[in-house]
C-alpha cells in the first residue's frame, strides 16, 4: 500500500504463509512454560490483528474493544456451562454475540468522531463491564468462574487440556485471523479503509460509502475480538470480569502500536514482546503497568509506526501491507 | 452544444444562523457546457456547490441532476450517479502512493485485471506518470492538484465540478491545467467557481455571477463583459476585486472555447 | 422512619459530592476548552493530591507537630502544588512535543496513567491511609448530626469556584486563558499571545484544581492508588453532559449529578447507577454531542 509497484504480488503472500508455518516449526523446539505462552499470545493477537484493521487501517481509536472479547468470552462459557452447548457451538454463539454487540455499538458510535468516538466506545464498554459485575448471579462478577475441560469438539475427541493440541487450535485460529486480516486488506476494502484514514470527505466524494466501510471494519474487529474471547475460554478453562475491562482495550491498541499499527503481522509482534515485556517485569514488580505506560509514552514520543510500521514506511516494502 | 440541463439548482438557500449565505439561488447546467462560477469572497460560491455535490444540506430548495431529485442523497451516491468533484483545498490521500490515489477512484468502475492499464492510462493523461512511485504526500502542491484531477475524473464523471482549481498554483502550472481542463471540456460537463478571470475566459462557456448569495446575473463572457450590473458590484470594492472587476470590464484579452 | 431525613441526608451527601465533583470536573473542563486535549490522567492528579495530602500530613506529624489542623493545613497548601509540578513536566515533556494532536495526546495521557498510577503503587504500597480531618465538630440537624468538616468543605469549594471563576472573568490572566479558548491563532497573531505558556499553565492548574478538590476529600474518604478512577469517570460525565467548553454547564451538571448521585444511591444499587450513569454520557455524545450548555457541535 505504500505506492510502489503493485507487482509485489508473490513475496507479501507468501511471507505471510510462511508465518504460522515458521511458529509450528519453532514449537516442538520451545520449553513447556513457552509453549503454552506461544498459545496464549497467538490468540491474543487475533485480538490485535481485528483491532489493528478498525485503528490501524481504518483510523479509528475505539477505547472499548475489551467489551467484544468479553462478549465472546462471556457467551462461549456461559454458553458451555449454563446452557450446555457443545464447545463448537458455544464458540460460534460467543463470537455471534460479540458481533452482534459491535453492530449495535459501532451503529451507535460511529455517529460521532475524533475524540467522542473514543470516549463513546470507552462508555460502552464500561457499561459492559460493570453489567458483568452487576449481574453476577450469572456471570460469577469479579471472580469469574472456571470451564471444565474441553474433551469432546463437535463430536470429535479434541482434548483442549493438552498443551499440544491447544496450540495446534491456537495457531489455526490466528492463521485464519491473519489470512482474512490479510485478504481484507490487499484489497478494495483495505484500501479504501487507509483512504479513510487520510480523508474521508475525499473518500466519500470518489463515490464510497465511508460509513458502510468504518461499519464494517468495525463489526469485522469486534467478530475477531469475540472469538478470540471464545477461544481463550474453551482453551484456558477459565472466564473473568477482568478480560472486559478498560486494561485489554488499552493492551490491545498498545500490541498493535508496538508492532506497528496498519501492518498486518504487527499485532503479532507486538502481543508477543510486550507478553514477554510484563512477563519478565512482573518477576520484578507488582507496577508492570507501568512498563505499559511508559511504552505508550515512549512510542508516541519516539516511534509512533511501531516496528513494522517504521521498517514499512522508511524502506517502502510493499510486501509488508 | 445540446440544450439537456443535467444539473438544475432550485431556489437553494442556506442559512448559517442569522448569516444567509445562499439566497433563493436557482441555476441550470446545460451538458456540454463550461459554466463558471464567479464572485467576490463571501458571495456563497463555494456554499452553493457544496448543496450541489451534497456536502452541506440547503436549508431549502432542491437540487437536480440529469431530471432526477438528489436533494436527499449523500455524496457517495451523488458520484455514482456522475458527479466528480475537485476541493479548494486539495485533497488527496497523502499516506497512500500515487498508483493507489488512483486505484481508490476507479476501482468501482475497472475490475482489477485491467486496473493496473487504466491507472497507468490516467496518469499519462495528467502528465504525472513520472511520479507514480511516489507517496502522494510528498508531492508538490501543483502536482497534488493534477493527481486529483485524475481522481475525480477516473470515474468518467458526467458533471466534474471544480472549487478554485488554480488557487496556489503558479502562472505555468495555471496555463497547464487550462489547458487540461479544456481538453476534459469536450467529454465532460464543467461548473467552475474561479477566481481567476483569465482562467474564467479562456474555459467558460456561460459565466454565473453570485453576490452577496444571490444570483446577480448570467450569461455569456461577452454579456457579462458589458453588464452593468456586474460592473457596479464589483468597482470601489475590496482591492482584491478590483482586479476581477477591471478584468470584466477591459474585456481579457483569451478567447474563448466555440459556444 | 419517614422519608425526610433520609432525604436532608442524601442532599447535603449530594451537596458535599457536588462540590468536590465541580473542582474537579473545572479542572479537566478547562484543560478541554483551552487545549482542547482529553485529559485521560486526570484522575490520576486527583488521585496525587490525597496521596501527597497523606505524605505531608505525616511528615508533620513525624516533625513532632500534633496538631491535625496544622497538618491538614501544610497538606491543603503543599499537595496541590506537588501534583502541578507533575502536571508541568507532563505538559512540558510530553503534550507539548506531541503539539496536542489529539490522538497521540490521548494515548499519551493513558500511558501517563498508567504511569503515576503504578508510581505511587511503588511508592506508597496498595493500602488506604488516613489523614484526619483538621477539626471535629458536629453540626445538630435535630434528626442527625452531620460533620461540620463537610460543611467546611462545601463552602470552601464554593469560595474556590467563585475565585476562580472572578480569575477568568475579571484579570488578565483570565483573559488571556479565554482568548487562547476561543481562538489559540487569533491569541497567537494579534493578542501577542504565548499560547505556550498559556497551555502549561491551564494544564498545571487544571491539575491543582483536582489535587485540591481530593485534599478536601480525604480526611472523609483516606487516600488509594486507584482512587482517581471513579473521580475521573464522574468528571468525564458532567464536562460531556454539562457541554464542553462551558463552565456554568459544568458547574450545573456538577450539582445535578452529585445531588442525583446521593438521591439514586438511596434507591438504586451503586453499580446499576454507574451503569445508567456510562451510558447516558455515551448517548448523550451520540444524540446530543453539544451536552446541555455547550456550543452546537463544529
Amino acid at each position: 500500500m505504500s505506492g510502489a509497484s503493485p507487482r509485489s504480488g508473490v513475496v507479501a503472500p507468501l511471507l505471510h504463509l510462511a508465518v504460522p508455518l515458521a511458529i509450528a516449526a519453532l514449537y516442538p523446539f520451545l520449553s513447556e512454560y513457552h509453549q503454552g505462552n506461544a498459545a496464549r499470545i497467538l490468540v491474543l493477537a487475533v485480538f490485535a490483528t481485528g483491532y489493528n484493521l478498525l485503528f490501524g487501517y481504518t483510523g479509528l481509536l475505539s477505547l472499548g474493544h475489551a467489551l467484544y472479547l468479553g462478549a465472546g468470552l462471556y457467551g462461549t462459557g456461559l454458553a458451555v456451562t449454563n446452557l450446555g452447548l457443545d464447545p463448537a457451538l458455544a464458540f460460534l454463539l460467543g463470537t455471534g454475540l460479540a458481533g452482534l454487540v459491535s453492530l449495535v455499538v459501532g451503529a451507535l458510535a460511529l455517529r460521532t468522531t475524533g475524540v467522542a468516538f473514543m470516549i463513546v466506545t470507552m462508555m460502552f464498554a464500561q457499561a459492559g463491564y460493570l453489567s458483568i459485575l452487576h449481574w453476577n448471579r450469572f456471570t460469577r462478577g469479579d471472580e469469574g468462574f472456571v470451564i471444565p475441560s474441553v474433551r469432546r469438539v463437535a463430536g470429535v475427541a479434541l482434548d483442549l487440556g493438552d498443551p499440544d493440541i491447544r496450540f495446534a487450535v491456537a495457531l489455526a485460529l490466528y492463521t485464519l485471523a491473519l489470512g482474512i486480516a490479510y485478504g481484507l486488506v490487499r484489497g478494495d476494502i483495505g484500501r479504501v479503509w487507509l483512504a479513510l484514514r487520510d480523508s474521508e470527505e475525499r473518500v466519500e466524494l470518489l463515490g464510497h460509502d465511508p460509513v458502510r466501510h468504518k461499519l464494517l471494519a468495525f463489526v469485522v474487529s469486534g467478530v475477531m475480538a469475540g472469538a478470540a474471547g471464545g477461544a481463550y475460554a474453551l482453551l484456558f478453562g477459565y472466564v473473568g470480569a477482568s478480560f472486559a475491562t478498560i486494561q485489554y482495550s488499552i493492551l490491545a491498541l498498545l500490541w498493535v502500536l508496538v508492532g506497528g499499527a496498519a501492518t498486518v503481522l504487527g499485532p503479532l509482534l507486538g502481543t508477543a514482546l510486550m507478553f514477554y515485556l510484563v512477563d519478565v517485569v512482573s518477576g520484578y514488580t507488582a507496577a508492570w503497568l507501568f512498563v505499559v505506560g511508559a511504552v505508550l509514552v515512549g512510542l508516541v514520543l519516539l516511534a509512533p509506526r511501531g516496528l513494522l510500521g517504521t521498517l514499512q514506511y522508511r524502506y517502502r516494502w510493499s510486501w509488508l501491507p | 452544444m445540446s440544450t439537456t440541463v443535467l444539473l438544475e439548482a432550485q431556489e437553494l438557500t442556506r442559512r448559517f444562523g442569522g448569516l444567509v449565505a445562499v439566497d433563493d439561488v436557482s441555476l441550470a447546467v446545460t451538458a456540454g457546457e463550461v459554466r463558471a462560477l464567479i464572485g467576490s469572497n463571501g458571495a456563497g460560491k463555494s456554499t452553493l456547490v457544496a448543496m450541489l455535490v451534497g456536502r452541506l444540506r440547503p436549508t431549502s430548495g432542491r437540487v437536480r441532476f440529469d431530471g432526477r431529485d438528489v436533494t436527499g442523497l449523500p455524496p457517495a451516491r451523488r458520484v455514482a450517479l456522475g458527479m466528480g468533484y475537485t476541493f479548494q483545498i486539495t485533497q488527496v490521500f497523502p499516506e497512500l502512493g500515487v498508483r493507489d490515489n488512483i486505484t481508490v477512484a476507479l476501482q468501482r468502475h475497472v475490475p482489477s485485471v485491467e486496473r493496473d492499464a487504466a491507472v497507468a492510462a490516467a496518469l499519462e493523461r495528467f502528465g504525472i506518470a513520472a511520479l507514480a512511485g511516489r507517496r502522494a504526500g510528498e508531492l508538490s502542491y501543483g502536482h497534488r492538484r493534477l493527481l486529483e484531477l485524475a481522481m475525480a475524473t477516473a470515474g468518467e464523471p458526467r458533471l466534474l465540478m471544480l472549487d478554485e482549481p488554480t488557487q496556489g498554483l503558479s502562472d505555468d502550472e495555471i496555463e497547464g491545467f487550462v489547458g487540461v481542463v479544456g481538453d476534459l471540456a469536450a467529454r465532460t460537463t464543467v461548473l467552475l467557481i474561479e477566481h481567476n478571470m483569465d482562467v474564467v475566459m479562456a474555459l467558460a462557456t456561460r459565466i454565473s455571477v453570485l453576490h452577496e448569495g444571490r444570483l446577480l446575473a448570467e450569461g455569456t463572457p461577452a454579456e457579462i463583459r458589458a453588464n452593468a450590473d456586474v460592473q457596479h458590484a464589483y468597482l470601489g470594492t475590496s482591492t482584491s476585486d478590483d482586479s476581477l472587476a477591471d478584468r470584466v470590464v477591459a474585456g481579457a484579452s483569451t478567447g474563448k472555447p466555440g459556444s | 422512619m419517614d422519608l425526610g431525613p433520609f432525604l436532608l441526608l442524601a442532599t447535603l451527601e449530594g451537596l458535599l459530592m457536588a462540590a468536590v465533583l465541580a473542582l474537579t470536573a473545572l479542572g479537566l473542563s478547562l484543560v478541554f476548552g483551552v487545549l482542547r486535549i482529553v485529559n485521560v490522567a486526570h484522575g490520576e492528579f486527583y488521585m496525587l493530591g490525597a496521596v501527597s495530602a497523606w505524605w505531608i500530613a505525616s511528615l508533620v506529624g513525624q516533625a513532632g507537630i500534633a496538631s491535625p489542623a496544622i497538618a491538614f493545613l501544610a497538606a491543603l497548601l503543599l499537595a496541590p502544588p506537588i501534583a502541578g509540578l507533575v502536571a508541568f513536566l507532563a505538559e512540558r515533556l510530553i503534550l507539548r512535543r506531541l503539539d496536542y494532536r489529539p490522538e497521540p495526546t490521548i494515548v499519551a495521557t493513558i500511558g501517563l496513567l498508567y504511569m503515576i498510577q503504578q508510581g505511587v503503587l511503588t511508592l506508597f504500597g496498595p493500602d488506604a491511609r488516613p489523614v484526619q480531618a483538621p477539626f471535629d465538630w458536629r453540626l445538630d440537624l435535630y434528626w442527625f448530626g452531620w460533620s461540620g468538616y463537610k460543611v467546611a468543605v462545601i463552602l470552601f469549594a464554593v469560595m474556590l469556584l467563585l475565585f476562580v471563576r472572578w480569575v477568568l472573568t475579571s484579570t488578565r490572566a483570565g483573559l488571556v486563558m479565554r482568548a487562547t479558548e476561543i481562538d489559540t491563532e487569533m491569541a497567537r497573531a494579534v493578542g501577542g499571545i504565548d499560547t505556550r505558556r498559556v497551555y502549561g499553565a491551564v494544564f498545571t492548574l487544571g491539575a491543582m484544581l483536582a489535587a485540591v478538590a481530593a485534599v478536601l476529600i480525604v480526611p472523609i474518604q483516606q487516600a488509594h492508588y486507584l482512587m482517581g478512577l471513579d473521580p475521573l469517570l464522574l468528571s468525564f460525565i458532567v464536562v460531556i453532559v454539562g457541554g464542553l467548553g462551558s463552565l456554568r454547564g459544568t458547574l450545573v451538571a456538577a450539582l445535578l449529578i452529585g445531588l442525583s448521585d446521593g438521591i439514586v444511591s438511596v434507591f438504586f444499587a451503586p453499580t446499576l447507577a454507574k451503569i445508567l450513569a456510562t451510558l447516558l454520557v455515551a448517548l448523550v455524545l451520540v444524540f446530543r454531542p453539544q451536552g446541555l450548555f455547550g456550543e452546537a457541535p463544529r
